[in-house]
């Protein structure tokens, strides 16, 4: 082989330089997931294993043991559960996702956005599998689905852009404070107990639930349940906001690691 | 004369120690100082200089990796630079061609000139069947080769290359380093830094020696 014949074969390059990390975007997320269902023996089962533990914990704690006066409160808590199993896995492990490509880093130029984006697109995948199990579930025994169901897509592309736009900021902090994850999984935890992923922030007095209202993730879980388990239309006002504040994370997000691009090889050393 | 396809001006590239409540002083070290480079297309150029001195970070400016904190980078429209990296970025868990086709894509090609190449890259290496079994059970050598065949596909305009002239076994050693010559002197732009006074003089046209940052011509 010699190089007349590579330049033979004039290498075919990206017309786009977004085309091609849309490219490279997919096809990691394609071997990541493909990386996880090899390295675990329970692999793929795992997904739904550890949401319905989650539920029958929640589920003894707060049903049996508290004994909640939510109504439905299984189909509540299964929304719940799974609709945070999105947040917490993705917001822990992209904060982590520029700083733990540092060796790739020092070595080829690619745009950093790729590795959390990457790291929520895979959490989004189980998060849609594993969703539809939850709506057929509910349509078997709780209530017929209604069209009502369909205000869940608007609350998941508001889910979807708070999640990236979340994942981007914590991204672009870690690779210059190193304690950042630490940090991030105390707030992650707090975020949970005030989301009101195991009881009902409509219920708590009005001053204090109207509080609990701005953060984004309870907005979102009560705009899941409203449709799904009380036939209620959701509250249109609260997913604009979480809508638009997840369009305000993108743009802070998006802009810091784009503006570090160049920034985090040498400082993730 | 051949156009330039990247310039360095003034350039100036630090690095800065952890923070520290302690240190008084200036937490910023100098990697480069001031350089100024003009690479031209088809030229071959070679950087001697000692451990330290600043030569890895020459060639991530010249790949686009870091920025410079002082002075002007520039790299031509649509040239695509690149250093040759061999050893590196498998994942164990994952075959041969999906490897590949990860590194070209992080290489900045597209997946169906990979994909298109994949003969071409098995016959390189020499992987054979092993091509698309698990890269974690290759040996240090196998992973070697399927590195040097990706990376000799994937080639950049700008070839920026560090030390390492072959790799694999002493068969597979002999093979690259020839390769890896016949790239340099056909009309590839080539930026090489080594320690083998013997393999600079030889294969390039114009040698500097960079010194704590600083960038002469000889």
């Amino acid at each position: 082989m010699s190089t007349s014949e590579i330049d033979e074969h004039i290498i075919q390059r990206h017309q786009s330089r977004w085309r091609h990390y849309w490219q490279l975007l997919w096809f990691k997320v394609y071997t990541d997931l493909k990386i996880e269902t090899q390295i675990t023996y329970l692999g793929f089962l795992w997904w739904f294993l550890e949401p319905i533990f989650f539920l029958a914990i929640y589920y003894l704690v707060f049903a049996v043991v508290l004994k909640t006066r939510t109504p439905h409160f299984v189909e509540f808590l299964f929304v719940g559960v799974v609709a945070w199993r999105w947040f917490g896995p993705a917001m822990n492990r992209s904060c982590r996702s520029i700083k733990a490509q540092a060796k790739l880093m020092r070595e080829v130029h690619v745009s950093k956005l790729i590795f959390p984006a990457a790291i929520v697109l895979n959490d989004a995948f189980k998060f849609i599998i594993i969703f539809s199990f939850v709506l057929v579930f509910l349509a078997i025994f709780h209530d017929k689905p209604t069209f009502l169901w369909l205000t869940i897509i608007p609350n998941l592309l508001c889910q979807m852009l708070f999640i990236f736009g979340l994942s981007f900021c914590f991204a672009a902090i870690t690779p210059f404070l190193p304690d950042f994850p630490l940090i991030v999984q105390t707030v992650m935890f707090s975020l949970m107990i005030i989301s009101g992923v195991f009881y009902n922030v409509l219920e708590a007095p009005p001053h204090l639930a109207h509080l609990l209202q701005f953060n984004p993730i309870a907005d979102i879980l009560i705009n899941y349940r409203l449709p799904l388990i009380y036939q209620q239309a959701p509250q249109w006002g609260y997913m604009l906001y979480s809508g638009l504040f997840g369009v305000l994370l993108n743009i802070v997000g998006i802009y810091s690691i784009q503006k570090n691009d160049r920034v985090f090889p040498k400082v993730c050393g | 004369m051949h156009e330039i396809i990247a310039s360095l001006q003034n350039v100036g590239v630090y690095y800065k120690q952890r923070f520290s409540l302690k240190r008084r002083k200036s937490n910023a070290y100098w990697a480069l100082q001031d350089v100024n480079l003009e690479i031209r297309h088809g030229e071959a150029i070679g950087i001697r200089g000692h451990n330290g001195a600043g030569k890895s970070t020459l060639l991530r400016v010249l790949a686009g990796i870091v920025s410079p904190n002082k002075g002007v980078a520039k790299i031509a429209e649509g040239c695509r630079s690149g250093l040759l990296t061999l050893q590196s970025g498998f994942n164990p868990y994952l075959n041969g061609a999906d490897n590949a086709i990860l590194k070209g894509l992080y290489m900045g090609v597209t997946k169906e000139y990979i994909q298109s190449k994949m003969t071409d890259i098995i016959e390189l290496s020499g992987l054979g069947q092993k091509f698309y079994e698990h890269t974690g059970t290759y040996s240090s050598g196998m992973a070697a080769r399927l590195g040097f065949a990706v990376n000799y596909f994937c080639m950049p305009d700008l070839l920026l290359i560090d030390e390492t002239l072959g790799v694999g076994d002493r068969e597979f050693k002999q093979k690259s380093k020839l390769l890896i010559r016949e790239l340099i002197r056909s009309d590839k732009t080539v930026v090489i830094v080594s320690h083998e006074e013997d393999a600079l003089v030889s294969l390039t046209n114009k040698i500097y020696t960079l010194d704590k940052g600083v960038l002469v011509a000889d």
